[in-house]
């Protein structure tokens, strides 16, 4: 058996470097010429001598040997060869560089076009040590620049130009480009003159001649010529490669094996590689004949451009410019092999084929517990692990060999501990060998129960796409889960297959069971919350046993109790609700005995929280505010002590989701052990309970009554009647616009909310009138499917179907169907359907819902494949990081990302309450109820002192942070003793915050209250000794629990807590807050934007602070002052004024009109705007202000005046004479809640466009610098520096995610900030960074870089586990 | 009001006002709304209408006990035996100290689990009878014998 974890620690790679490979390895490390063309001879079929499936190569052929070294094709390696060429050509993958090493040189001395200074200065820089690739890019790109520009060497006094590409693989020098060097192209011409005297035909091809054409000969020779130091100058470090080394001279044969031919009746089919070689050869050979012939040269640079060409090929088949033949299949030169996802790197070195696995359908299966997986018996029989032969296991193995292959717990193999010998157990006697086992030999054992097994389900965007369950042999043939565990997997049983893994030794089962199990992954690692729990029927059974009037008897109550255990579990009956005059028991008990079935059991359970729909309690029908407890549909959940005080079992209590569901709960105050037995519970019970109970949905509840159709009806037809008003309204003009719309997008929102008013209220209507047995509502109630939409939806009223974020388009002119009146927009016209699909659609409507059905399958489509992408970017760009024992978050180069992980070290996934450690309120009540009332109760001061006391104690000032320890002071202080001391004056008793001096145990700081009032306070604030003691031990305990691990992989499962909820939002954009007009990107396009760090963004906003905030006019005054305004609208004339000595464009500027428009413009800032205007090239002397009449003159002079003149008055109106260009407008926005820059009701400016340093510096302007904030990534990093630019991208990610409803721990993102930031320049995480860290990108390979390959992928590459840990 | 020997630890008689007044939400449970006559109390209470039908404008006898025996339920002797009796009351067999049950119509078993209210002299006080609530505002004196978090009966008498 091969070994899988090795005693011998492998030699390690610890630096790659790659280099060029110049002629001289070419030809050493072959082993012969290749000189013939023909690949096979034409009688025998052997590959040819001297050709390129020469058997000195190596074979593919199975009864063949290597001519080299002697081997078969299965032990023989391969051997090379070379060709050399007549006529060097340019190796396509580093043509560019090429390029851009002579646009750096002298094209006539070969030296780097840099003077003395600035030379040493880059060399400088070039030799710092410890460069970064990015930086050593960035450099050359700057020597290039630079060197560019030089037109006279400094060093030989030639002329330089400009080096282009032409055509695929030409390069031209156009060296008399500059317009300075225009004589000397004069000269060079003239200096053609006698020979164009002597032949005329030649004039005609001089201007062709300019672009002398840079040839691989002229280069190798240039190339050859530049110094060692040059090289350096360029990027290259000279003793790895040279720039000579970029020109093929010597072409590398490769071995048969990469290339294998595949014999087929008779023909043989040749690899492309092989076809390309043989050209090569073949093309080789044909100019090497006309070069020693005398071919006419024409002839000669055809062959030359084919060879480069076919070379060109070889390499890169993917050429730009290079027409590829239709038809014929593309060939698969060197960088496809590498490239892509079927590459050989992403493909086959980051990612193999495994064994033991195994993939079918999945079904579901409540009886089985959350932490397995039923695997069919002949998957079983199978998939094996190998067990060591122990004296307490022999046994069990020799009966597992006696039985076989073939009988289910049997083995498949078994291995001899002494030699090694595996003996396969199909056949052979098998008594025999069950008789021979000893210990130390290994018995490839079928998969039997409990067995550890890894189960996954594509696509595995989080870490909880793969667990860890226990293997549970079943019969039939699919892997069966508890439907609890679906939500992770994100798995249905439509037909879903799933993945089984079996690992195969005690170490990587102990790993799994550890990191990767079902139990300890019930929370997402994304906030904490649970993802495990009751799903669907579990749900609305939970609902329906736990509604407030079901009540049981005592044979059907214990009955329920079975259900939920399998006979093996002490079940306690608790005493019945009603004892008078029968005995009865609520369905809220059933759930209390099976949170605690028993008394011996500790789990107790306490909990304050919302259902899933809560209604109010109408505090007019109460003598005293009434508590949310007392809510009519018993939407208040209260459980004390596992006791169900008030409340349903429904989606927030039960489901996924809520950190304060009760499986929450339970995994926080009593392990996932207890959870998840919980849940099985749940899973057990709901299953059996409802299969007897019955739950079933039928047309009969999609009927609705008469009472809701008449009231449908009314409605509808009112909503019909209100747009027929507003429809009228804005056809006279009438309707108020909104900020920043017209008439026609006003109408357009204004029926789009009345419509979707109708909707909703009719959806209201329907959870009234309908029955509460009506099995939708039910399940819209209880949340376990669907939504009082889809209810309605059924029963009353389809609604609004939206297109593209608006109502449905005309697809007609100005209709959307011919079935309705030109320009109609009324509400049937446009897309609404007022029947149910219970009533049935007419066709009209039928058609815009397949229209609007359709838009979202192709959405979602679309969506899948960009989310995908985007969570590639996102794992390659940070799957590297980990903290370490100082709970720094570092990479695997070492670099410090973070100095402590989310600024706290505590890990999201251990966190109670949010994005804090611990939730207080919930803690302290829990504290309470579980240690009893008993003892003495405390009085305020002293409660103080026994909390100063425990926080002083080591183990708190040791292990927690000293603002955590100040929190939990502040909690009791506030929430305990402050309020313990109010109430104690109420009631006319000492406040006692303090102690006193002179108190001792007799002094009465009651003062004489009276007995009942004692009683009530004694009711009411209670705390004794050991309540506070537990409670501060929790605190304790949680804190320290939820501290994060030193390795854990926190960049990985960051990337993923970002990029998996970016499957689940829709590709839609939003309206922004308050403004109808403004609407920002959301959505994947928003994250996408913001993780690219994009340099142009669809909705650039900078929204800023007023220093005025309350004032409209004064926001309006600002507002003129940003926003662009062109002198077109402030002119009040423009007039050309002609006159024999003088010609000038007149403007009058409407000062009237600038000043109701609050704009501060005088015309001497008109005058200088228009000198300003780059394009307009008017000077600032040519223009003469006449203030008294508000006149500007514009003279034009010179001899084209007319057309000038012409141009001017075209181009004036557009000058923009005040505000800011960049912007394209600025729009007052009502603040709707408080936050760090106002308060709601405050007015600010939200300014669409750029230019953020622009607005921020106009602060005569009325506006707030320093709370100006831009959602524009670069700009802010530009303006305000990287950690404006980090706290942009923090906000802005979890602005959009939390706009889409989904919450994210802010360490992830913080971390996510970080990683774009922390070199002090943006690293964004384009596909661009990828290449640089090394992974599969071919580009960086001809990029001549320094590859790091210690990160994650690189390991990976090289086929080792994971970054070595730097301690 | 009870005497203090006695285990019933709140007693008067109550008129009904109002039933379901946020709407029947439920089939088989109402919720009562009542004043007391003697202390000037108000009650919401959630009931089995099938067991226990009552009728707006009614009046009912409303007890709530700390045990079902007749004298006092804390002062008996043995407080552990009496209690571990106590538990198994309800059972066919049980044994244990009952007889109060027979002077009422509806008996209901639950626990105290909330005051609302400690400043002002107006408290509300919150029972919840396997879901069924229970709640009990007025005057804080008169509820000075319930205790927060104990089992309590409640004992209705048409």
């Amino acid at each position: 058996m091969k070994e899988s974890v090795s005693t011998q620690a492998p030699k390690v790679i610890k630096r790659l470097q790659f280099s060029l490979l110049n002629a001289q390895d070419t030809v050493q490390l072959s082993e012969f010429q290749v000189t013939h063309r023909d690949l096979y001879t034409p009688v025998d079929r052997l590959p040819v001598k001297d050709g390129v499936l020469d058997r000195r190569l190596g074979t593919s052929e199975k009864n063949a040997f290597c001519e080299t070294c002697g081997m078969s094709s299965v032990d023989c390696v391969g051997h090379y060869a070379y060709i050399k060429l007549v006529v060097p050509v340019f190796h396509i993958g580093y043509f560019k560089h090429t390029i851009a090493i002579l646009q750096a040189i002298c094209k006539t001395c070969a030296c780097v076009l840099l003077d003395g200074p600035e030379r040493r200065a880059f060399l400088k820089r070039f030799r710092r040590p410890g460069l970064e690739n990015i930086q050593r890019q960035a450099l050359c790109k700057a020597v290039n620049t630079a060197a560019r520009k030089v037109v006279y060497c400094p060093y030989c006094s030639a002329t330089n130009g400009a080096v282009k590409k032409v055509g695929a693989l030409k390069i031209v020098h156009d060296k008399f480009r500059a317009k300075k060097t225009a004589d000397e192209m004069e000269k060079w011409k003239r200096s053609f003159a006698p020979a164009i005297d002597a032949q005329k035909e030649l004039g005609m091809y001089l201007k062709r001649a300019v672009h002398e054409e840079l040839n691989p000969l002229k280069v190798l020779d240039l190339f050859r010529r530049i110094s060692d130091e040059d090289c350096e100058l360029l990027g290259l470090r000279p003793e790895f490669g040279r720039p000579e080394e970029y020109i093929y001279q010597y072409i590398s044969v490769p071995p048969v094996c990469i290339r294998p031919s595949v014999a087929q009746d008779g023909a043989s089919n040749e690899d492309d590689l092989t076809v390309k070689l043989t050209e090569i050869v073949f093309t080789n050979a044909l100019i090497k004949q006309g070069l020693s012939k005398g071919a006419p040269t024409a002839q000669f640079m055809e062959h030359w451009e084919f060879l480069q060409l076919s070379v060109a090929m070889y390499i890169n088949s993917e050429l730009p410019g290079v027409p590829s033949q239709a038809g014929q299949k593309p060939i698969r030169g060197f960088v496809q092999r590498l490239k892509g996802k079927q590459g050989r790197f992403r493909g086959n070195l980051s990612g193999k084929r495994v064994d033991f696995s195994g993939r079918t359908v999945i079904s579901p299966d409540p009886n089985l517990r959350i932490d397995e997986v039923a695997v069919p018996e002949r998957v079983a029989k199978i998939l094996t692990y190998p067990e060591r032969v122990t004296p307490h296991n022999i046994e069990r193995l020799r009966q597992a060999i006696r039985n076989g292959c073939g009988v289910h717990p049997g083995a498949n193999y078994v291995t001899a501990g002494s030699s090694g010998f595996k003996k396969f157990l199909r056949f052979g006697n098998r008594n025999a060998i069950a008789d021979g086992l000893r210990i130390g030999d290994t018995v490839e054992r079928h998969v039997i129960n409990g067995d550890i097994v890894l189960f996954n389900r594509q696509p595995s965007l989080h870490k909880l796409s793969i667990m860890c369950h226990r293997a549970r042999v079943r019969p039939w043939r699919t892997f069966r889960l508890n439907e609890c565990v679906c939500g992770p997997y994100n798995a249905d049983f439509d037909g879903d297959e799933m993945n089984l893994h079996v690992p195969q030794t005690e170490e990587a089962r102990t790993e799994a069971l550890e990191l990767m199990s079902v139990k300890n992954n019930l929370v997402t690692p994304r906030n904490g919350e649970p993802v495990i729990a009751a799903i669907q029927d579990f749900i609305t059974a939970s609902y329906l046993l736990s509604k407030r009037d079901t009540f049981f008897d005592r044979r059907q109550f214990t009955q329920i109790c079975c259900y939920f255990a399998d006979a093996d579990l002490q079940i306690d009956l608790p005493p019945p609700t009603i004892w008078k005059p029968v005995r009865l028991w609520t369905g809220k008990q059933i759930f209390n005995v099976l949170m605690r079935p028993n008394k011996q059991s500790k789990v107790l359970v306490n909990v304050e929280s919302k259902c899933n729909r809560v209604d109010e309690p109408d505090p007019k029908h109460y003598a005293m505010k009434p508590l949310p407890d007392l809510s009519p549909n018993d939407g208040w959940l209260v459980v004390v002590n596992s006791e169900i005080m008030c409340g349903v079992m429904d989606k927030a209590t039960v489901g996924g989701g809520k950190k304060k569901s009760i499986f929450g709960v339970i995994m926080r105050d009593y392990g996932p052990h207890e959870a998840a037995a919980a849940m099985n519970r749940v899973a057990k019970l709901c299953a059996r309970w409802l299969a007897n109970f019955g739950f079933s949905l039928g047309i009969n509840d999609v009927i609705p009554g008469p009472i809701l159709v008449s009231k449908k009806d009314v409605m509808v037809e009112k909503a019909y009647a209100e747009c027929d008003n507003l429809i009228a309204q804005a056809k006279k003009g009438l309707l108020e616009n909104k900020p920043g719309c017209n008439q026609e997008q006003t109408l357009e929102a204004l029926i789009s909310s009345v419509l979707s008013k109708v909707r909703d209220e009719v959806g209201k209507i329907c959870m009234i009138e309908l029955s509460h047995h009506n099995a939708p509502l039910i399940m819209a109630t209880c949340g376990s499917k669907g939504s009082v939409i889809n209810v309605c939806q059924m029963v009353a009223c389809v609604g609004q179907q939206i297109i593209a974020g608006k109502r449905v388009p005309d697809g007609f002119q100005d209709r959307s169907l011919p079935h309705f009146p030109k320009k109609s927009k009324e509400p049937p016209s446009k897309g609404f359907v007022r029947n149910s699909f219970y009533t049935g659609l007419l066709p009209t409507e039928f058609l815009f819902h397949a229209i609007s059905g359709r838009e979202g399958l192709v959405d979602t489509a679309v969506k899948t494949a960009e989310t995908g992408y985007m969570q590639r970017r996102l794992m390659k760009a940070l799957e590297d990081l980990t903290t370490q024992y100082d709970l720094s978050v570092r990479n695997s180069a070492g670099g410090i990302v973070q100095f402590r992980y989310g600024d706290d070290g505590l890990d999201p996934a251990c966190l109670e309450g949010d994005a804090q450690p611990v939730e207080f309120e919930r803690s302290w009540k829990h504290a309470l109820s579980v240690s009893g009332r008993g003892g003495r109760p405390l009085l305020p001061f002293e409660i103080l002192e026994v909390v100063d006391r425990e926080l002083n104690t080591k183990r708190f000032t040791n292990e927690c942070t000293a603002a955590y320890i100040a929190t939990i002071r502040g909690f009791i202080t506030d929430n305990v003793v402050h309020r313990l001391a109010k109430m104690r004056k109420a009631h006319g008793m000492f406040e006692a915050l303090e102690r006193f001096e002179e108190w001792d145990s007799d002094t009465d700081l009651s003062m004489g209250a009276t007995v009942a009032g004692k009683k009530l306070v004694d009711n009411v604030g209670r705390v004794t000794e050991a309540q506070l003691l537990c409670f501060l031990h929790l605190c304790w305990v949680k804190y320290v629990k939820a501290r994060i691990e030193p390795g854990s992989t926190v960049g990985a499962v960051g990337a993923q807590s970002i990029g998996e909820p970016g499957t689940q939002m829709t590709l839609k954009t939003f309206h922004f807050a308050g403004v109808a007009s403004m609407n920002v990107t959301l959505g994947v396009p928003r994250i996408k934007e913001i993780i690219n760090a994009a340099k142009a963004i669809s909705t650039p906003i900078i929204s800023c602070k007023l220093v005025t905030a309350d004032s409209e006019p004064s926001a309006r005054i600002v507002k003129g002052r940003l926003e662009k305004t062109h002198l077109g609208d402030v002119a009040a004339v423009l007039e050309e004024a002609w006159a024999p000595e003088y010609t000038y464009i007149g403007v009058i500027v409407d000062m009237d009109a600038v000043s109701k428009l609050q704009l501060e413009l005088t015309l001497d800032d008109i005058k200088w705007a228009i000198v300003n205007a780059k394009k307009l090239k008017v000077k600032q002397d040519s223009i003469t202000i006449i203030p008294r009449r508000n006149r500007l003159r514009i003279y034009v002079d010179g001899s084209d005046k007319y057309y000038r003149l012409r141009e001017l008055k075209r181009l004036l109106p557009d000058v923009v004479v005040k505000g800011v260009p960049s912007i394209e407008r600025a729009i007052i926005n009502i603040k709707e809640k408080d936050d760090a820059k106002g308060k709601k009701g405050d007015k600010e400016l939200l300014v669409e466009g750029y230019g953020l340093q622009k607005v921020m510096i106009t602060e005569e302007s009325g506006i707030v610098g320093e709370h100006t904030t831009s959602n524009h990534i670069i700009e802010t990093a530009k303006v305000l520096g990287i950690e404006a630019a980090r706290r942009t991208i923090i906000n802005e990610i979890q602005f959009t995610m939390s706009s889409h409803g989904m919450s994210i721990d802010p360490r992830h993102v913080m971390l996510l900030g970080d990683v774009m930031t922390y070199k002090g320049f943006g690293m964004w995480c384009t596909p661009a960074s990828g290449r640089y860290r090394y992974t599969c990108k071919m580009n960086h390979l001809f990029d001549n870089m320094k590859p790091s390959c210690c990160g994650f992928s690189p390991q990976r590459t090289l086929g080792r586990k994971a970054a070595p840990q730097r301690m | 009001m009870s005497s203090a020997s006695s285990s019933i630890v709140f007693n008067d008689i109550f008129t009904i006002n109002n039933i379901d007044k946020d709407g029947k939400k439920f089939d088989r449970v109402s919720r009562l709304y009542a004043r007391s006559r003697n202390y000037d109390m108000d009650m919401t209470l959630d009931y089995n209408t099938e067991l226990f039908p009552v009728s707006k404008g009614g009046t009912i006898a409303m007890a709530l006990a700390s045990s079902l025996s007749r004298d006092s339920g804390q002062a008996g002797g043995g407080a552990e035996g009496a209690d571990v009796e106590d538990k198994d009351v309800w059972r066919p067999d049980g044994k244990g100290r009952k007889g109060l049950e027979e002077d009422y119509d509806y008996v209901m078993y639950g626990k105290v689990y909330k005051f609302d209210g400690g400043n002002a002299e107006t408290v509300t006080v919150y029972a919840s009878f396997g879901g069924l609530l229970l709640s009990l505002t007025g005057f804080f004196r008169h509820m000075a014998n319930i205790v927060l978090g104990d089992p309590i009966f409640i004992l209705l008498r048409k």
